[in-house]
């Protein structure tokens, strides 16, 4: 493989400039380097979509990394027509939404929660004060709980949209799904979220740590 | 459905698209009227900040180069199957040429004129050269 100088670029100046397809062009010409450039490029935002669709387990960083090497091997196939990243993430999604086929079958033959996927490991970590970390900790846990408590079609809306950023139009081209059908998903999964988040919103508990 | 849902339905879509003047003016003068709809709207901005600010997480420092090692471990692969199926389309193309030229020289042999001077059927098969009359002679 070749390898040339390229260096890491930011998502916007990709679209800007033109140099998504000049990584594209030259990592299906074989040059690695170009091929890792997308990948960092990425990266972020495929771990928050597969985190967000599939909770915190081993096998997300295995989906995070079968979504480039999907893209790598439809590299020679990919015409350009949507942004690399609407692509990836495109192939993040439906690689998430196959594995919670999986589980779902799983857990029809073996005794499996997937309430599981969502309790956040809590690592120790010297670095980051006491004060802040377990009301941070606590922050994800309840919000990655009844995210993973969604059905994976409004899941995949929410993550999209909410934690992805993502306009509604891009949701849609994703998910390749009509915008009246988003909004209304959109909508449902909020209402479906409130149940469950908010007696931690009204009281103040969670949402004084996001404001700061 | 009920008219506060169909101005809490309006509420959420805000959020996501903008509205026409018409239905943008609807829910002004419904926030305007309703203070749980106004209530609503709060706890609306408030869930989707607390979800946009979860999702730390992300991949293992290696992330990029266990990719890496995915796509050359394909790359070697796919070389190694180029290399293996170059071997076998050249074994067929050479079984071919050796069919068609064995088919090939006996043709010439058997249709040049010389040869059946040299070769004749009763020395090949050590038969006496019998003449047609003779054949039908024997029945």
């Amino acid at each position: 493989m070749k390898n040339n100088s390229f260096t890491k670029v930011d998502t916007e100046e990709l679209k800007l400039d033109n140099k998504e397809l000049e990584l594209i062009e030259a990592a299906r010409n074989g040059d690695q380097n170009a091929f890792r450039v997308i990948v960092e490029t990425y990266e972020r935002k495929v771990a928050a979509t597969v985190f967000g669709m599939l909770g915190n387990r081993s096998e997300t960083e295995d989906i995070g990394q079968e979504t480039f090497v999907r893209f790598y091997k439809s590299l020679k196939h990919f015409k350009c027509e949507s942004t690399a990243g609407t692509y990836i993430i495109r192939i993040a999604i439906n690689l998430s939404l196959n594995e919670l086929k999986r589980r779902k079958r799983r857990s029809f033959f073996f005794h499996y929660s997937e309430k599981n996927a969502f309790e956040l490991e809590n690592v120790p970590d010297n670095t980051i004060t006491p004060d802040c970390i377990p009301e941070k900790d606590e922050l994800n846990n309840v919000v990655q709980q009844a995210i993973g408590q969604l059905n994976p079609k409004f899941r995949s809306v929410i993550v999209l949209r909410l934690i992805d950023g993502y306009s509604t139009q891009e949701t849609a081209e994703i998910l390749n799904l009509p915008i009246g059908t988003i909004l209304s998903r959109l909508a449902r999964a909020q209402l479906k979220l409130k149940k469950i988040l908010e007696p931690y919103i009204v009281s103040g508990n969670l949402y004084k740590n996001v404001k700061r | 459905m009920n008219l506060f849902k169909k101005n809490l339905m309006l509420l959420y879509r805000s959020f996501d698209e903008s509205l026409d003047e018409k239905r943008k003016h609807r829910l002004e003068k419904a926030l305007e009227k309703s203070s749980e709809l106004r209530k609503e709207e709060s706890y609306i901005k408030s869930q989707r900040n607390l979800i946009s600010n979860s999702h730390s997480s992300s991949f293992q420092p290696s992330f990029t180069e266990k990719v890496i090692e995915q796509i050359n471990a394909i790359e070697s692969k796919s070389n190694g199957l180029d290399l293996q199926l170059f071997y076998d389309s050249l074994v067929s193309v050479f079984r071919k040429v050796a069919i068609a030229g064995a088919i090939g020289s006996i043709a010439i042999l058997l249709l040049s004129p010389g040869f059946n001077d040299i070769l004749r059927l009763e020395a090949i098969f050590g038969m006496p050269d019998f003449t047609l009359m003779e054949i039908l002679s024997i029945f």
